[in-house]
């Protein structure tokens, strides 16, 4: 389904710097306040709670006092390769566009069979299990761009495609054919306080995550599994990259040698 | 027609096999699947036209500007950070960006003024509620009993805490409490090491070597300024150009993004500092010319008064040598050595002080030990340095009338002895709350409480909560129903932050003065009011002297009042976008251009008056000020120094402290945990800040607690025990993480948590520390500690 494009095309993504990343959450609160999340009165339960961006905690494992610890925000991946989400809707509910790169989720075509929920490999997808439900009163909050999901269909980061349509229609208005890179910016990448995150055309080397994600530390998540996540992570710290997948213990993996892997797997990235 | 068996067959298997072949069981199934989702109850948000307005956060980090998304300019949408403000630039903290639910959240709003009756509270109109309280004010006054009202107030620095303490002063009463938090502190060293008034500003995005003593850098402490240092320090070239040296017990997310985390014994961050002064002075590696010429007190001498003091290189060079000190801290001499040498030859070093976001009130010896740090290395008042930061030039409020009740009522003492058995503290709610629950009938007559909330977050919050069960007559102005307002008699809600008028003068650690003013974005939602209002409207009530020190008509006239002053000095800039790269301010066009431009943009900074722009004064190792105040109250014994000998020490040392507790019952030391995405004091964190919180902080209605593995070990503890956590104070069921971090013998808690008030977003989540803690004074200042308190952990 990538073959649709050539070199030349628009490919949406995104580079997470974890060093810069002070894992102080705006992000996750942003997203939840731009995409109307549901709000539950236990969000410690995250089987249920929903979280498009969501920010994970992990360690070094090391003893007192070289212990140390690194956030990772993980929005969709928007896998641009046998996206295995796409891969398993039988309903056609999440697609994957040639145009842009963003894979979709439409939520009134979902039959709620969760396959895709279990395919993607992210835990990037969530089930609304529940009516939807918010704090009294902050319904009057919800963002009329993105339409709030019904009990029994699945829902996931969308790279805040809302705001691409806005920035379209825009340059349509005002005839242009393209969109500048801060015309488009999702909403976690916007609140940043330290502009950990960056976002933009990958193939477009005008744009700063064209350059970005040819960083020696820049790197994805389970890059073996082959799906060319369009989210990129950035690290100088060994112990951060070696958590980025189910490593033996006989492999040592350097800084790097993911970028290495994915040039040969003659991804286009 | 006929129809035979066969036919009927054909019949029905053509019939199957077209109605498969036709789009018509899809498109059923289409409607079906469309039909069942499209449930009326779930909501429909109108669309609109979207239009943006600023104004400013009042919660996280006070003062960033927001820039609100409006549809139809009815409903707020979303906040993003208003790119002229100087001090977020574009960013925002999370709870800033959560702030919204602070105001749509209908359920934990006040609706409109309450009043206790028969244990309920029960709706009263505005005018029967503000004359119960004038009334009440009146009685108290005529019997000359006015030092029997008390007030605490936690709002931030700025036009409301100053009208508070101004009506307090009118009225005639010495008991203003504020919100004890690391400015206290600040307050003195600025007053007594620095020479001036006012806040300390910390240039750290010019700074090139940061030792941070335990602050929270990355998790909330100072200002949003901190995180664009942090950016900038970053981002400068490749890789990291501004070393960064967390000083802390326990691992933090600072701690991670620093070059180097060292990692001390609980509470011996000021014995490191001196330690580091140590080696700087014996190698002759500070800053000579600064040392001799701007600087008093760093050899022996005698004071303005003719007292003989011991210089500062006496003290270091005698007490701390690298050996002591490790023993003190645990950090190996030879780290000291290296450190300091590092400190001593980075070209604008900076050492920072204040334990986690600020919370707490530092301990007065560490504050000063860190201060003379940074003085010996010649980074006071100079970019990249630390220095006093000028108030924002609003206009000086008018001298308040007194008339002799009034006189009389200031004269008599504090309830919380702040300034007289305490001389150094200004506010002690500490000794507050433990004076109120102690005595058989309370001292105080009528609490006002304004902009805080002391039942769930005062320093051994129980004992105020006992106090204010003892207090006649409690008022919240509260907007949100949270502990403090459950238990109040009256209740007079102010509006949101979206719906009222707020002010701020420079928050904790800008380097250069700001005034940010958040302005009305709605209507009120419910029956409130601006609370500046109500204050104003009673004291005209009060009539007499006190009337007459309130003479402005409503609340946004005294605002327009204050703001004449900056456009009187023609200096500084609007945050407005584009600001922040222009330079020089060209002066504003008239008085009510100039409120304009505030009100839209939020925001008024001046960059010529930042730190190592002005002040020449000279940096005191010797805090004459401190003895000349110990002195007046005759209470020489704060200046001891830590060996315990009989000479005064007015120059920064080591004080261990002693923390109350049977070691042998309770093994282990509590330290409070300040995160970035927890949001304590005057409101909860907002529901969307529980999206953020992992499990290791929060499981169902359980806090979980960190301890080292090998803590873990001695106790038979294991990964998600439920165990018993006991203090002095009181005990609560917690779960147990194991997390390599902690130092061992130490129980990590996150503040913030198990409030007993609001929703089921908010309510019996996890367990509050403070209800744990036992509050100790800091040996030199008297200003509350908690930043360790023995507990013990048995499984559940």
């Amino acid at each position: 389904m990538n073959t649709a494009h050539g070199k030349g095309g628009i490919k949406y993504g995104m580079v997470i710097d974890l060093d810069k990343c002070i894992g102080c959450g705006a992000c996750v609160t942003a997203c939840v306040a731009e995409n109307n999340n549901t709000i539950l009165q236990d969000e410690s339960n995250k089987l249920k709670s929903i979280t498009w961006l969501r920010l994970y905690k992990f360690d070094n494992g090391k003893p007192y006092p070289e212990t140390e610890i690194c956030y990772l925000p993980r929005p969709c991946m928007h896998c641009d390769h046998h996206t295995p989400c796409v891969s398993v809707c039988p309903a056609t509910a999440t697609d994957y566009n040639p145009e842009d790169g963003i894979v979709s989720q439409i939520y009134t075509r979902c039959i709620g069979c969760r396959y895709c929920v279990a395919a993607c490999p992210y835990h990037a997808r969530y089930f609304n299990w529940f009516d939807a439900v918010w704090p009294e009163g902050t319904e009057e909050c919800l963002n009329p761009e993105v339409s709030p999901r019904m009990r029994g269909c699945a829902e996931k980061c969308t790279f805040c495609h809302h705001r691409l349509m806005a920035a379209k229609n825009k340059a349509y208005v005002e005839g242009r054919r393209e969109i500048k890179e801060e015309e488009y910016q999702p909403a976690c990448v916007e609140v940043c306080p330290t502009r950990a995150i960056t976002f933009g055309n990958l193939n477009n080397p005008e744009h700063k995550v064209a350059h970005l994600k040819e960083s020696p530390y820049a790197f994805r998540l389970l890059e073996r599994l082959g799906t060319q996540p369009k989210v990129y992570y950035m690290t100088q710290r060994e112990w951060v990259y070696r958590k980025s997948d189910n490593w033996l213990d006989s492999e040592w993996p350097r800084l790097g040698e993911g970028k290495k892997e994915a040039a040969k797997s003659g991804g286009s990235h | 027609m006929n129809l035979d068996r066969r036919g009927f067959i054909k019949f029905l298997v053509g019939g199957a096999v077209g109605v498969v072949f036709s789009p018509v069981p899809w498109k059923l199934m289409d409607d079906v699947a469309i039909w069942t989702q499209n449930w009326p109850w779930v909501p429909n948000p109108p669309k609109g036209e979207n239009s943006f307005r600023n104004t400013v956060s009042p919660f996280g980090y006070r003062g960033s500007g927001l820039s609100v998304r409006l549809v139809d300019e009815k409903r707020a949408i979303t906040l993003k950070g208003a790119e002229g403000n100087p001090l977020n630039r574009g960013g925002l903290g999370p709870v800033d960006v959560s702030a919204l639910q602070y105001h749509y959240h209908k359920s934990i709003r006040v609706k409109g003024p309450m009043l206790l009756k028969n244990g309920k509270h029960e709706a009263v109109s505005w005018d029967e509620a503000m004359n119960l309280l004038a009334s009440k004010l009146k009685e108290l006054r005529d019997q000359g009993a006015g030092e029997k009202v008390a007030m605490i107030n936690g709002a931030q620095p700025g036009t409301m805490t100053d009208l508070m303490k101004r009506f307090m002063t009118a009225y005639g009463s010495p008991n203003y409490l504020s919100m004890p938090c690391a400015y206290d502190t600040e307050e003195l060293i600025v007053r007594n090491m620095f020479g001036a008034d006012g806040t300390l500003g910390y240039d750290l995005e010019n700074a090139d070597y940061v030792i941070s003593f335990g602050c929270g850098l990355l998790e909330g402490w100072g200002s949003h300024r901190s995180l664009l240092a942090y950016k900038k320090w970053y981002e400068e070239s490749d890789p990291y150009p501004t070393v960064i040296v967390q000083v802390d017990t326990n691992a933090s997310t600072t701690s991670s993004h620093a070059r180097r985390w060292v990692a001390v014994a609980p509470g011996t961050e000021g014995a490191l500092a001196l330690g580091l002064a140590h080696v700087i002075v014996k190698e002759e590696l500070y800053n000579k010319s600064f040392v001799s010429s701007r600087t008093f007190g760093f050899d022996d001498g005698r004071d303005a008064q003719g007292r003989s003091f011991k210089g500062f290189r006496d003290v270091v060079l005698h007490d701390y040598t690298p050996e002591a000190v490790s023993h003190i801290t645990g950090v190996p001499a030879m780290q000291i050595v290296d450190l300091a040498r590092e400190f001593a030859l980075a070209k604008k070093p900076l050492a920072l002080a204040g334990k986690g976001k600020g919370n707490m009130p530092g301990m007065l010896g560490e504050f000063m030990a860190i201060h003379s740090l940074n003085a010996l290395v010649g980074s006071v008042n100079r970019s990249g340095g630390l220095g006093p930061v000028p108030a924002p030039p609003l206009t000086a409020w008018p001298g308040v009338a007194l008339d002799g009740a009034a006189e009389r009522a200031l004269n008599k003492e504090r309830i919380d002895g702040a300034g007289t058995r305490y001389p150094l503290a200004t506010s002690l709610l500490n000794r507050f709350s433990e004076v109120v629950a102690e005595e058989e009938t309370s001292p105080v007559e009528l609490l006002m409480v304004y902009r805080a909330n002391p039942a769930y977050f005062a320093p051994s919050g129980k004992a105020f909560k006992e106090a204010m069960r003892k207090i006649p007559f409690v008022v919240s102005f509260s907007s949100y129903w949270d502990e403090t307002t459950e238990l109040a008699h009256l209740v007079l809600p102010e509006h949101s932050f979206m719906e009222r008028w707020e002010d701020g003068t420079t928050p904790a650690g800008v380097p250069f003065p700001v005034y940010v003013l958040g302005n009305p974005v709605f209507a009120p939602m419910f029956d409130t009011k601006q609370t500046g209002d109500v204050i104003l409207q009673t004291a005209k009530t009060l009539g007499g002297s006190v009337a007459s020190s309130f003479k402005w008509d409503d609340y946004e006239s005294l605002l327009k009042f204050r703001v004449r002053g900056i456009y009187e000095k023609q200096k500084g800039l609007i945050g407005e976008p584009g600001a922040l790269e222009g330079g020089k301010g060209k002066g504003f066009a008239g008085p009510d251009k100039l409120w304009e431009e505030l009100t839209a943009y939020g925001c008024w900074f001046d960059p010529e008056d930042a730190v190592g722009s002005g002040s020449t004064d000279k940096f005191r190792f010797y805090a004459a000020g401190l003895r000349t105040r110990l002195d007046q109250a005759g209470r020489h014994e704060e200046g001891q120094d830590s060996h315990g000998k009989n000479e005064p020490v007015y120059v920064a040392q080591f004080n261990e402290v002693h923390i109350p507790g049977d070691p042998e019952i309770y093994p282990l030391l509590l330290m409070p945990e300040d995160l970035a995405y927890v949001y304590e004091g005057e409101v909860p964190s907002a529901p969307y800040l529980t999206k953020v919180w992992p499990n290791t902080l929060l499981k169902g209605k359980y806090s979980v607690v960190q301890i080292n593995p090998a803590t873990a070990e001695d106790l038979h503890l294991r990964e998600g025990d439920l165990v018993l956590m006991e203090s002095d104070r009181g005990g609560a069921e917690v779960l147990v993480h194991l997390f390599h971090g902690v130092r061992p013998g130490v129980v990590a808690m996150a503040e913030g948590f198990g409030h007993t008030a609001f929703d089921g977003y908010i309510k019996d989540k996890g367990s509050n520390t403070r209800d744990l803690t036992v509050v100790n004074a800091d040996p030199l200042s008297g200003l509350p500690q908690w930043w360790g308190t023995r507990v013990n952990l048995t499984k559940a």
